[in-house]
């Protein structure tokens, strides 16, 4: 296609295990799309509704929520972003990188031992994507606290973490 | 733990777990009045009771309090956050009151969401999606009222909020117009739930202590749903995630 522009619109999924490393693969794509293509691409950026970082700020010490729920919580998001950044994009016939994106949201759910089946229906209502780019990353290594906004994996990982901690160990069989 | 021995756990308990009544129906049916009565009357009896309200998390609520208040939700994200705050309660509150043996009584459960998200124009099989694995009440009272009274009542006390009155949809500007449009939508979704899901009805229009007599009659001739059967999937991924309760929690 070499310099001349790409006319249409086009949604580029990038995915990952950590949010820094995927907010950087999104980037180089957008550059390189730029410097081949000469294709300005807009950036769909993870907790773009805002609910993530107020459930953050509100600093509540009893932020315990489950799996399933968090991915309710970010199928909501990703809702809000498909009607205000994804959707005009594309309608516009532009160029939009959705960092991250279903893929996401899918290896936190087989991580978190939940259906697959669930997460991907949970998420029919995301366009689908013409490309993928994976970002790579690992789970490995100590998630702080601190580093729970960098993305959703983290945030979950940080809610998990505080809610074995309140989890007893095994589950009382009496009465 | 392994899957069998959570659903031998959960099998074990279902002769002292509590029961989960739902009360159900269209606003200004009455269904908080009759739940107080009954929940006065259920702990005269000497029963333990515990109420959970609809969007009442107390993580997600602030959530969707503050964007109903600016008008910035669409039909999609409504749902998803209410489906959110109805896990995080059924996690965190219903589940375990009735691990240790207590009555829950629900004013509103997700039939709400259901008929609701379904009146906004949602997909009822995807809804039932969201909401899954579904965890059943042992009860459901639905509280049937006509539209026109419905409105009435509600128009009586106060304007219709936005999002109470489908304004989202409708694009109605009149409150109370928008209301009885939207209200009727709600009120078909729920009639058609009530058929599937064998809701208890109750006529609304009806004195009050006729209503109160008729749930206590209901609930004395009660027949669990049997969690091993009915909620084996909603239990054993909560016991699985937060691990029950101690007893007496």
């Amino acid at each position: 296609m070499g310099a001349k522009a790409r006319t249409r619109a086009q949604l580029i999924a990038v995915d990952g295990l950590r949010g820094r490393t995927i907010a950087r693969r999104a980037q180089e794509v957008r550059r390189k799309m730029k410097r081949k293509w000469n294709v300005r691409a807009g950036i769909s950026r993870w907790d773009a509704s805002g609910a993530f970082c107020d459930l953050r700020a509100a600093g509540r010490k009893a932020l315990t929520l489950t799996p399933r729920t968090l991915l309710l919580l970010y199928a909501s998001d990703l809702a809000f972003r498909v009607r205000w950044e994804i959707g005009p994009a594309l309608d516009a016939g532009q160029t939009v990188i959705a960092a991250p994106y279903v893929d996401t949201a899918i290896a936190f759910a087989d991580d978190a031992g939940l259906p697959r089946k669930w997460v991907t229906e949970l998420l029919r209502f995301a366009p689908r994507a013409g490309a993928h780019v994976h970002a790579g990353g690992t789970k490995k290594g100590k998630v702080p606290k601190s580093a729970a906004m960098a993305g959703f994996i983290e945030f979950a990982t940080v809610a998990a973490r505080r809610l074995q901690q309140r989890t007893p160990r095994k589950p009382s069989t009496s009465r | 733990m392994r899957a069998a021995e959570l659903r031998s756990l959960v099998k074990a308990r279902e002769r002292s777990r509590g029961l989960l009544i739902a009360f159900e129906g269209p606003d200004g049916a009455g269904k908080t009045t009759q739940r107080k009565l009954f929940k006065t009357w259920l702990k005269s009896e000497g029963h333990s009771v515990v109420t959970s309200k609809w969007n009442s998390s107390p993580l997600i609520k602030p959530l969707i309090k503050s964007r109903k208040k600016i008008h910035a939700l669409s039909p999609l994200e409504f749902s998803l956050l209410h489906a959110a705050d109805f896990r995080h309660r059924l996690h965190s509150k219903v589940l375990p009151a009735l691990w240790n043996g207590r009555i829950v009584l629900a004013d509103r459960f997700l039939f709400t969401g259901l008929a609701r998200d379904a009146a906004r124009g949602l997909d009822l099989d995807w809804l039932l999606h969201v909401y899954s694995p579904l965890f059943w009440p042992d009860m459901v009272f639905y509280f049937s009222v006509s539209s026109g009274t419905s409105a009435t009542r509600i128009s009586a006390e106060r304007q219709p909020k936005f999002y109470e009155a489908g304004q989202d949809v409708t694009g109605d500007a009149d409150a109370l117009a928008s209301y009885k449009r939207f209200i009727g939508r709600v009120i078909r979704e729920y009639e058609a739930l009530a058929l599937i899901f064998q809701f208890v009805t109750i006529d609304a229009e009806q004195p009050m202590y006729e209503q109160h007599r008729r749930i206590r009659d209901a609930f004395a001739g009660e027949s669990r749903r049997p969690w091993a059967k009915w909620n084996v999937d909603a239990v054993t991924e909560w016991l699985a995630t937060e691990g029950a309760p101690p007893d007496g929690r």
